[in-house]
């Protein structure tokens, strides 16, 4: 950076002296004291963003209280990816975000959990700068960063919980411990149960948070605390589709919650369940293995009655009378299981899109009790038009007729060029 | 449960039904356990080159063996058909019968592929009941359907993209915005954006035929508009594809064992992204089982990346 150019033009001599005039940098040759060069700039200003990003790395790392290997590593990846061309040209705010992402890199490296959102957040980064750097970063330096595990963020999520009793009614605190351990089960659970693959981390935590907290000390004050009310109370932000993840959640636990076997009498719905809840994450094994079972053999059963073989234009027949015997019978597990294989073989029979290559028809496998929201729900789709792919050779005949079509007359052109005329003459 | 139910789904299981490959379905959930080894790995074969040396799945018969040299095919013929023959005999008793690759062998293979393939020549009882397999010969029976092709021309001429916008009916020019014409067709339906050094990109057509003919069709109106428009270097530049392989899929997993090709960041997007490398292709792999196939020049890359990933996500099925 500050390097002085050469030996003294006056008198040779390679003596030169940095030196300080007014706090402006000068080179000064010792012997015979010419100014070699001064009011050279001391740093580009690309070298002073680095510096700027170094720093915000290291007050980052400081705040957040890792270990210095991260912070190490993240200081190290930033010098590598600061130069490199993706980076090296690119908006402030990008480079103020490529901060974040090497932190965030490092920490991913060291098992140390810790989500996107966070990092944005205490960088007061733009969300959508951050997600395009750390691709690009990833991309461009070829890493690989092993993806956050939940279970990991649970403990720090449920930290940030105000819920100690100086701070709210005795009633709604809650020590974190428990509370933690609580919501590691429930968020156990949810993950057997596909609630969390391809689901932003921060709702889920949340859900499951006040999932614990209701079931820790299910009285009725607490029940009639909503999801928002508790986030108000413990002064965190609800994410939007937290509510949707507890609705879920709770609907899990309800299937599940009808295994036990000193609930037969009992109504279970989502308003309900949180009494039940420690129970059923005490037995959750045998009660998802039973569940399953049960739910396998009532298909099974099903699929016996109504049609002795599985051919494709009987499948889409099947849809409707498994829906109709299945509302017939007051079973079990029946109501929310109903759904389930009501919507699964409905959307087993719409197959639409596939080209069956098999001229014969697979036998049909039995459909999970739990499957992933977005399958247990499909979205009403407008038919995707299958397309009975034009039979084009690409090297048709192409109409003058058809070209025409797309041509304006002579005298559509004059009275676009007129009104555009009169538009611009007005404005 | 899960071993009931294996039991019991393979008897359901017509030898040729199941497309594809053996499904070795052990009580003991895939998360769990990375690390079991085949207790039928027999020496006198040769297991594959396992390009990672990472936990193995637990579903070894389901491997993608194309990376396995031409020759072992030959030395494995006469044994499919003796074992398919074993097969039918045989219900109670899962013996292993190591798929083949058969007549899907693609030249090489330089996906890291989840297992060695533990060689087993002959049907033996093994140590713990597996169902039996089907040679992996057999293609999935899923054909994805191509969704986009985007290709480009060369008119040869160069273009007054403002008298084009206002002689064209179905052109439209925001100089501001974006410096080309963008132009739509009805049939087949397609968008083009055409610049005014007479380059041209088309995109939107479903097959490759019809993006040629949407071209073709661009090209004659801008012929039409009085410009000596010609039909150069016609390229495909990228064919877009989907499926849907009809059961949920653990993308925790497939990270974890597939990390040099996987990123999988829920904070960013809810599907996987898998780089295979052979073909070069990108696939967007998403809980649902819905699986988008982008970045192929040809359509058979599409269909070979489709069966690479088959497999490996038949691996991840949970039973």
């Amino acid at each position: 950076m500050m390097q002085p150019s050469g030996p003294c033009p006056e008198c040779g001599s390679s003596q030169i002296v940095e030196d300080s005039l007014y706090s402006q940098t000068q080179f000064v040759c010792e012997d015979c004291g010419a100014v070699v060069s001064e009011g050279l700039l001391t740093t580009t200003l690309s070298e002073e963003k680095h510096l700027n990003g170094l720093q915000r790395i290291r007050s980052l790392c400081r705040i957040l209280r890792f270990s210095s290997n991260i912070e190490e590593s993240s200081e190290v990846l930033f010098k590598k990816a600061y130069y490199h061309p993706a980076f090296l040209s690119t908006h402030t705010e990008k480079k103020e975000a490529l901060a974040g992402c090497c932190v965030l890199v490092a920490c991913r490296q060291n098992d140390w959990p810790i989500t996107m959102g966070t990092i944005s957040y205490l960088l007061q980064a733009n969300g959508e700068v951050m997600h395009k750097v750390y691709t690009e970063l990833i991309q461009k330096l070829h890493l690989e960063t092993p993806p956050t595990d939940l279970t990991q963020l649970i403990e720090s999520h449920c930290n940030s919980f105000n819920l100690s009793p100086s701070s709210c009614p005795d009633l709604f605190s809650e020590d974190t411990t428990r509370l933690a351990k609580r919501a590691s089960e429930l968020l156990e659970l949810a993950d057997e149960t596909w609630l969390v693959t391809g689901r932003q981390p921060v709702p889920i935590l949340t859900a499951v948070t006040y999932m614990s907290w209701l079931s820790l000390r299910p009285v009725v004050s607490r029940l009639n605390i909503s999801l928002i009310n508790f986030c108000k109370i413990a002064k965190v932000p609800v994410p939007a589709p937290a509510s949707k993840r507890l609705i879920e959640l709770q609907d899990v636990l309800c299937k599940l919650g009808q295994g036990l076997p000193w609930l037969r009498g009992v109504k279970l719905d989502r308003k309900s369940v949180a009494k039940y809840t420690e129970d059923i994450l005490k037995h959750r094994g045998i009660l998802l293995r039973q569940a399953m079972r049960k739910y396998e053999e009532e298909w099974e059963n099903e699929q016996k009655c109504s049609s002795v073989s599985l051919s494709d234009s009987e499948e889409d027949v099947q849809g409707p009378p498994l829906k109709k015997t299945k509302l017939d019978e007051p079973s079990e597990g029946a109501a929310s299981g109903d759904q389930d294989k009501g919507v699964s073989s409905n959307t087993s029979g719409h197959k639409g899109k596939e080209v069956v290559l098999n001229s014969e028809k697979k036998k049909s496998q039995c459909p999970s009790l739990f499957l992933p929201p977005c399958l247990q729900n499909p979205h009403p789709r407008r038919e995707r038009e299958v397309v009975a792919e034009l039979d084009v050779f690409g090297d048709e005949e192409i109409l003058d007729s058809e070209i025409d079509m797309y041509i304006r007359t002579p005298e559509e052109v004059q009275a676009l060029c007129q009104a555009q005329a009169k538009l611009t003459k007005s404005s | 449960m899960d071993g009931e139910s294996s039991l019991e789904s393979y008897f359901d299981q017509s030898i040729v039904g199941e497309n594809s490959q053996c499904l070795y379905t052990p009580a003991i959930d895939f998360e769990g356990d990375l690390s079991i080894r085949s207790p039928l790995h027999s020496s006198t074969f040769i297991s594959a080159p396992v390009e990672q040396n990472k936990a193995l799945t637990e579903d070894f018969s389901v491997v993608d063996l194309s990376f396995l040299p031409d020759e072992l095919s030959v030395q494995d013929e006469p044994l499919r058909d003796g074992a398919e023959q074993q097969e039918s005999d045989v219900r109670d008793s899962g013996f292993v019968c190591m798929a083949t690759p058969g007549e899907q062998i693609p030249s090489e293979s330089s996906m890291a592929l989840p297992g060695a393939s533990p060689f087993c020549p002959l049907p033996m009882t093994p140590m713990t009941p597996m169902t039996p397999m089907t040679p992996v010969s057999e293609s999935s029976g899923i054909v994805p359907q191509l969704q986009n092709i985007v290709s480009t021309v060369n008119l040869a001429c160069s273009l007054d993209l403002k008298s084009i916008a206002l002689r064209a009916r179905n052109a439209e020019y925001n100089p501001k915005r974006f410096a080309a014409v963008i132009m739509r067709i009805r049939e087949p339906r397609t968008t083009a954006l055409i610049f005014s050094s007479g380059k041209m990109v088309c995109t939107g057509a479903k097959s490759e035929e019809q993006s040629r003919l949407a071209a073709r069709k661009y090209a004659r109106v801008v012929q039409k508009l009085g410009f000596p428009a010609k039909f150069l270097d016609f390229k495909i530049q990228n064919m877009v594809g989907s499926c849907d392989v009809r059961f949920p899929i653990r993308l925790e997993g497939l990270v974890l064992t597939h990390q040099q090709f996987s990123s999988y960041e829920p904070e960013l997007f809810p599907g996987l992204i898998y780089r295979m490398v052979k073909p070069r292709i990108v696939l967007l792999i998403f809980v649902s089982g819905k699986v988008v196939l982008t970045g192929a020049k040809e359509r058979s890359e599409i269909y070979e990346a489709f069966e690479n990933i088959y497999p490996i996500l038949k691996g991840f099925k949970k039973v």
